[in-house]
């Protein structure tokens, strides 16, 4: 087998969980793995930024009507230059494959969650010019179930600036089915916030009461 | 493993077929595309049929038979026995058989056999049945050599030198041989002899049991390690000389084929040739392939080969140790001190064996787990490389050969008392006693899931899934709340084992045994038939028994006590009970030695003891003058209505003063141990007439000197209306009594 990053030759080591399991597969080699740096340390109780306490950004939060919306958030990978190159490929260059790159990752952390997982959605247009859901395909991948109830109203966020981002108007729409009060909300990226508290507000407002959200990567 | 279900069941019956069923399972719990599905069944078929068809066997074997034939290399001469399978020309595999009449004939067979044809004359014999469950078992012995039966030469009348390659490679061996017999040290040549050509005859039974009790009997098979050394010294030093590398693995490819042949071609020897020619020839054509896959290709390739390997027992033990270590790879690679992965490899192999051992063997040595982590790199980089240096000095120049086993040979003796040291520690072996084969698979199964779960990360709390079912296996004889009753079939003598319930102790009275005679020196054998030792001792552990509580030997006969010198050696034995005055004959006084850690009692009339609600006396003798048969120990087991009369040899005359002694007391005894194996000189009718055994079982040999049991016995017996058992004919009696009812069994 090679390396869905680098190409290089991966070692497939015989192992008793592949014989008997049907554990998910690593599928790129430890030496790209290793340029993905994981977040490590304090973290912000809230949003999961490397912090002794509570970060800037979550204080301003906590002042706006988004206040006391997320119960707690984590992230895995901080956005360096690897991390970068790799979400590139996988959603601009639409490499769908390489939403297995880290699923075994994925399961172990959110398979024995009680939560609902709720990925963020995407705008429809988005979604024909993709080809596929980012988000759904990793948590496919890494053999995670999940449901939908939100659709996206808007169709990007990745041009606005930050002002605009923190400002604008709520980006989701409930979808009318019922939602259990206990929700994971799973999204790739996490920049500002933005779009995890608008999806979050309009999930309380659907009847949710226990919000957190987990993202891959922070930038 | 669809060859192995598919050979078997080709061996046995198609009905094993069904197993398939359960590998089909695990592949569809493992989603593989039907393409798979469709192709192993496909390849069951082809090897089932295969196989099947293999094992035709249209030979005529009734009459005698006059022929040619050619043993296998794996012969045994011993003493004046000779013995090995054969293959009978344009025939089948026969298991022959053959008494040495005269020194010369052995000295002239022991140079032609290897090499020749025989012109030989004999009867076809089906094999004999195993005395009891846990006994060496002839039949499948025979059977799973790819034979049927044996062939018992009356003579052999000539011999033609064959010249092949295989003559040619077993002639190199005998050779080998004899240069080590000439050339090394007397206290050498055994362990030269194992590692440097797998020729393990020179091993001392009791050097044997010292590896056994440490668990390193694996050390003196040829293994993947060894094949690996000498192929990796040789690949060195043909470097060394300027040979390009090409050159070298060609050469290597030829010459570890022909190693594998002079090295006695054990299973161990040829998986691990096999593989290390196969990873050889990938190198040399730049194919990559996993080592997984090499041994699994290497497994079907012999099972082909060889069908009749996957019951031996090297064969299961070399592929089983090889195919865990190479599946804990993902594991092992996470290690990072040489040293722990060291100790990981022997802990994994030994783990992943132990029901395998369990079943074979019935006890496992607990010290095997650390013994091994320094033994293995001791012999793997001392004293293997040491043999083979020393080997090449004897052929090179004998004097600098003398010059280094002047050093070597203290320092090998010094490690040979270090182990010697080491295995007379107590409480080394596990006996817990021969698990079936669905909880050996369990047992397996359970070391399975710890590995799945250890490979994740690796906590100690997990250890408890590999120990509960062991533990489980080790109490459950004390769960038991049967009293069992055993009459081992032993040939021509006396043994017999009490369990009580919930294993609260264990007696054995008498042992089995054999009158020797006088032989000449070329009669003599290395390792002679014991009775104790092959079958006393192997009933006992495969019940699950290391220790017994007390040890009755009923009179200073040989059929009753000269096997007991073997169960003092293997079994922790608290108390010795033997007839007063008999400790002064020459078998008691030659036995005494091996007694040491022993009670010795010399119980007479009216002792007794209880255990639990079971009762014993011993009802005679009345005196400490010890006279022979009427002065044997007669022990008296009651256990509510089941009671059991053990009277060893006693005869008419002492069979009187019972009955006067005692009278009704002896009424409705259950069982009677028939005295003296149905001599005419015991079982009077007053006697039998008092006692009115339920069921009386004659302990003798088939078609033994004495003609035992006599009609006029028997005939006794048939007048009263009496049930009888004969070991000869029953095999071993076992008799179990629990919840008020008796169950017996018999082994044919």
């Amino acid at each position: 087998m090679i390396c869905y990053l680098c190409s290089d030759e991966l070692p497939v080591l015989p192992s008793w969980r592949t014989m008997f399991l049907n554990d998910i597969q690593q599928v790129v080699c430890m030496k790209c793995k290793s340029g993905f740096e994981k977040i490590s340390g304090p973290v912000c109780p809230i949003c999961g930024v490397p912090n002794d306490n509570l970060c800037m950004d979550c204080r301003y939060w906590e002042t706006t009507e988004y206040a006391g919306l997320l119960q707690s958030g984590t992230s895995f990978y901080y956005y360096n230059k690897p991390m970068k190159d790799y979400l590139h490929q996988y959603k601009f260059l639409q490499d769908v494959v390489l939403a297995e790159v880290f699923a075994s990752e994925l399961h172990n952390k959110l398979s024995k969650t009680k939560a609902v997982i709720v990925p963020i959605p995407m705008h429809p247009i988005k979604m024909r010019e993709r080809t596929f859901s980012q988000v759904d395909c990793m948590l496919e991948a890494a053999k995670l179930d999940y449901a939908h109830y939100l659709t996206k109203s808007e169709q990007t966020q990745g041009k606005k600036t930050k002002k605009e981002r923190i400002t604008s108007q709520n980006l989701f729409l409930w979808n009318g089915r019922p939602v259990p009060k206990e929700i994971l909300l799973v999204d790739d990226l996490y920049t500002t916030g933005t779009t995890i508290r608008h999806a979050a507000k309009e999930l309380k407002r659907a009847g949710a009461t226990e919000i957190s959200f987990f993202t891959l990567i922070r930038s | 493993m669809a060859a192995v279900i598919a050979t078997h069941a080709a061996h046995e019956t198609p009905k094993f077929l069904v197993f398939m069923a359960l590998l089909f399972c695990w592949m569809l719990w493992k989603k593989e595309p039907f393409i798979y599905f469709s192709a192993v069944l496909l390849f069951a078929l082809v090897v089932y049929g295969f196989q099947d068809w293999r094992t035709k066997d249209p030979f005529d074997y009734s009459g005698t038979f006059s022929g040619n034939m050619k043993f296998h290399s794996d012969y045994t001469v011993d003493g004046d026995g000779l013995r090995g399978f054969a293959e009978i020309e344009n025939g089948p595999v026969v298991y022959a058989t053959y008494r040495i009449k005269t020194a010369e004939e052995k000295e002239a067979l022991e140079t032609l056999l290897y090499k020749s044809v025989l012109r030989v004359q004999g009867l076809f014999e089906a094999p004999p049945p195993p005395s009891h469950q846990f006994a060496f078992n002839m039949e499948s012995y025979v059977k799973r050599n790819g034979a049927s039966k044996i062939l018992a030469l009356e003579s052999i009348d000539g011999a033609k030198e064959e010249h092949n390659i295989f003559s040619k490679l077993d002639s190199q061996r005998e050779a080998i041989k004899r240069h080590i017999r000439k050339t090394f040290p007397e206290s050498l040549v055994a362990e030269a002899e194992a590692l440097l050509i797998g020729e393990r005859e020179k091993m001392s039974l009791e050097e044997q049991r010292t590896y056994q009790i440490l668990g390193i009997t694996h050390l003196f098979a040829i293994s993947g390690l060894h094949v690996g050394i000498v192929a990796g010294f040789l690949y060195m030093l043909l470097l060394r000389i300027r040979l390009r590398k090409e050159s070298v693995m060609l050469f290597l490819l030829f010459a570890l084929p022909m190693y594998a042949v002079v090295a006695g071609g054990a299973p161990s020897v040829w998986r691990s040739v096999g593989m290390v020619s196969a990873i050889l020839l990938c190198r040399l054509l730049g194919l990559k392939m996993p080592v997984a896959n090499v041994l699994l290709i290497s497994f079907i390739c012999f099972l082909l080969w060889d069908p009749y390997s996957l019951y031996m027992i090297g064969f299961q033990l070399s592929y089983g140790a090889t195919f865990a270590i190479i599946y804990s790879f993902s594991f092992l690679a996470q290690q990072t001190s040489l040293l722990k992965t060291g100790f990981l490899i022997t802990c994994i192999s030994q783990l992943t064996l132990y029901p395998l051992l369990l079943f074979h063997f019935y006890e496992l040595s607990l010290s095997a787990f650390l013994v091994n982590s320094v033994f293995v790199p001791l012999y793997t980089l001392g004293i293997l490389p040491a043999n083979f240096l020393l080997f090449g000095a004897t052929l090179v120049f004998q004097p600098l050969a003398d010059g280094a086993f002047a050093v070597y040979e203290p320092l090998r003796g010094f490690i040979g008392s270090g182990m010697d040291w080491l295995a007379a520690l107590p409480y080394q072996m596990w006996t817990p006693g021969k698990p079936s084969a669905g909880v050996a698979v369990l047992l397996m199964v359970s070391v399975f899931v710890f590995y799945s779960m250890a490979e994740r990360g690796f906590k100690w709390r997990q250890l408890l899934i590999v120990l509960v079912p062991a533990m489980g296996l080790s109490f459950a004889p004390y769960m038991d709340s049967g009293l069992r009753v055993t009459f081992l079939d032993v040939g021509q003598g006396d043994s017999a084992l009490v369990e009580l319930p919930h294993r609260k102790a264990v007696y054995l009275i008498d042992s089995g045994g054999l009158l020797r005679f006088e032989q000449k020196a070329f009669q003599e054998r290395s390792r002679p038939y014991e009775v104790g030792r092959q079958v006393v001792a192997p009933y006992l552990k495969g019940r699950g028994i290391s220790r017994i509580d007390a040890f009755v030997l009923s009179h200073a006969d040989a059929d009753h006590a000269e096997g007991a010198e073997e169960i003092f050696q293997l079994f922790r034995i608290d108390e010795l009970h033997l007839s007063p005055g008999s400790e002064s004959t020459a078998l008691i006084k030659a036995l005494l030695p091996f007694a040491k850690e022993s009670e010795v009692r010399f119980p007479g009339r009216g002792s007794s003891w209880q255990e639990g609600n079971v009762r014993f006396t011993y009802i005679a003798p009345a005196d400490a003058v010890y006279e022979g048969n009427n002065d044997s120990l007669v022990l008296l087991m009651e256990s509510g209505k089941f009671r059991v009369l053990f009277t060893g040899d006693l005869e008419a005359s002492g069979e009187k003063e019972l009955v006067e002694k005692y009278g009704a007391a002896l009424n409705n005894i259950t069982v009677l141990k028939v005295g003296h194996h149905g001599s005419k000189t015991s079982s009077s009718e007053l006697f039998l007439s008092t006692v009115m055994p339920v069921l009386s079982v004659f302990s003798s040999g088939r078609d033994n000197r004495y003609g035992h049991p006599s009609t006029e016995v028997v005939e006794r017996f048939e007048n009263l209306q009496l049930r009888t058992l004969n070991t000869a004919e029953s095999g071993t009696v076992e008799l179990t009594a629990k919840k008020g009812k008796i169950e017996l069994k018999t082994m044919r």
